[in-house]
């Protein structure tokens, strides 16, 4: 579980009062250690798979020839 | 730094906290604090019974009064907070934090849902100062919690997440484990645990189980008052030791008295609970409404989880420079 795969629901700050996370931005910062509760407790999500170039198109109906 | 562990102990009465919506009355040198917390009884005793017998009715009180006080009219003083008694019903509520153990994060003090000033008496004897008694009823709940900011003066933003409030260590009832079982994988307390699914207590002393049972633990069932699971396969019982909360699911009230706030030039404050499982990184539990007067109080509830770990943070609005807040937080857990 790496923070990079989750986007922030809240704020997340440290104990030094750094911000690590402001809500909707991703989780590259958080501690691995605090991802299961704050994922659990609804705090943090899951962030969307960055589609491809090639996916988007077929997303859209606009399949290859 | 660590998260702190309040002192325990005895205390005299240089110890005493005492604010009413972000007086502090301790100004005025009042000569007794008495706070009062009873339940409401009746007889239920009759014919044929040698001895008289009550049983409570569900109604619970709590009583506030403050005696002695010097009568001072200068600004910030008793008789400028309590000049004024509430009497009609769209009055608002006075907001009354109290302490008896000191004014220091992480030890206990009690607010009250909602205060009502009821008495405020003035004397005057032969060769003695001026002196004035007030008499508070309490209306709803006296909230027990503890103190995340103690009344201090902060002059730049920052937070307490660096010494955050642990709530196993909080003042608090330690409950007894008299045995866990692999039968339901049930723990017994020789009393009510006051749990609720979701909670999460720190075990400790507790012998004999596989797996061992000491440490943080979430509570899976609660199937009677007395017994309750947590997330454990329990293969063989155990014995003896005790639990503390940690997290708790029934939401909280926080508390802030400002007793005194310099804008400089900014253009408020922000007050901010926050809380944390693991007190590396928090979230927010609540927010106050921007402070922007010079004394004030405020009472918030939030609802559902509070987490083991609480801090407060203060955030000052605007572009400015210069000014100061003296303020008190607390945290009281449903």
């Amino acid at each position: 579980m790496k923070g990079t795969d989750f986007v922030a629901v809240v704020r997340l700050t440290n104990k030094a009062g750094e911000v690590l996370a402001a809500a909707g931005s991703a989780c590259d910062s958080v501690p691995e250690a605090s991802l299961e509760w704050l994922e659990r407790d609804g705090l943090i999500r899951r962030a969307e798979p960055t589609a491809s170039p090639r996916r988007r198109k077929a997303a859209a109906g606009e399949g290859e020839e | 730094m660590p998260a702190v562990t309040p002192t325990t102990g005895k205390f005299g009465s240089s110890k005493v906290l005492f604010l009413v919506d972000g007086y502090s009355m301790l100004a005025a040198k009042i000569q007794s604090l008495r706070h009062k917390v009873g339940i409401v009884t009746e007889p239920s005793h009759g014919i044929g019974d040698g001895w008289p017998e009550h049983l409570p009715t569900g109604k619970r009180f709590a009583e506030l009064a403050q005696e002695g006080a010097f009568f001072d009219t200068s600004p910030g003083s008793s008789h400028a907070a309590l000049n004024g008694a509430s009497a009609e019903p769209t009055d608002p509520a006075r907001i009354a934090c109290v302490g008896f153990a000191s004014n220091a994060v992480g030890q206990p003090f009690t607010g009250y849902e909602g205060v009502l000033q009821a008495e405020y008496e003035v004397l005057s004897q032969l060769e003695q100062l001026q002196r004035a008694n007030a008499m508070h009823t309490v209306s709803g709940k006296a909230e027990d919690g503890v103190i995340v900011h103690a009344l201090t003066t902060e002059t730049a933003d920052g937070n307490s997440e660096g010494s955050s409030v642990d709530n196993t260590t909080a003042p608090q009832r330690t409950v007894p484990i008299t045995s866990s079982a692999a039968a339901g994988d049930l723990i017994t307390c020789p009393a009510p645990h006051g749990l609720a699914v979701g909670d999460t207590v720190l075990i400790s002393g507790h012998s004999g189980s596989t797996p061992a049972l000491n440490g943080v633990q979430t509570v899976a069932t609660t199937p009677s008052l007395t017994t309750f699971s947590v997330s454990v396969d329990i293969t063989v019982g155990g014995t003896g030791g005790s639990f503390v909360r940690a997290k708790t699911n029934a939401g909280a009230v926080g508390y802030l008295q400002v007793t005194d706030h310099q804008l400089g030039s900014f253009s408020g404050a922000v007050v901010t609970l926050r809380h944390s499982d693991d007190d590396s990184v928090f979230v927010d539990l609540l927010a106050f409404s921007a402070e922007t007067l010079a004394r004030h109080a405020q009472r918030v509830t939030a609802a559902g989880a509070v987490r083991r770990y609480a801090a407060q943070s203060l955030d000052r609005t605007g572009a400015g420079s210069g000014g100061s807040i003296t303020y008190l937080v607390g945290l009281a857990r449903n």
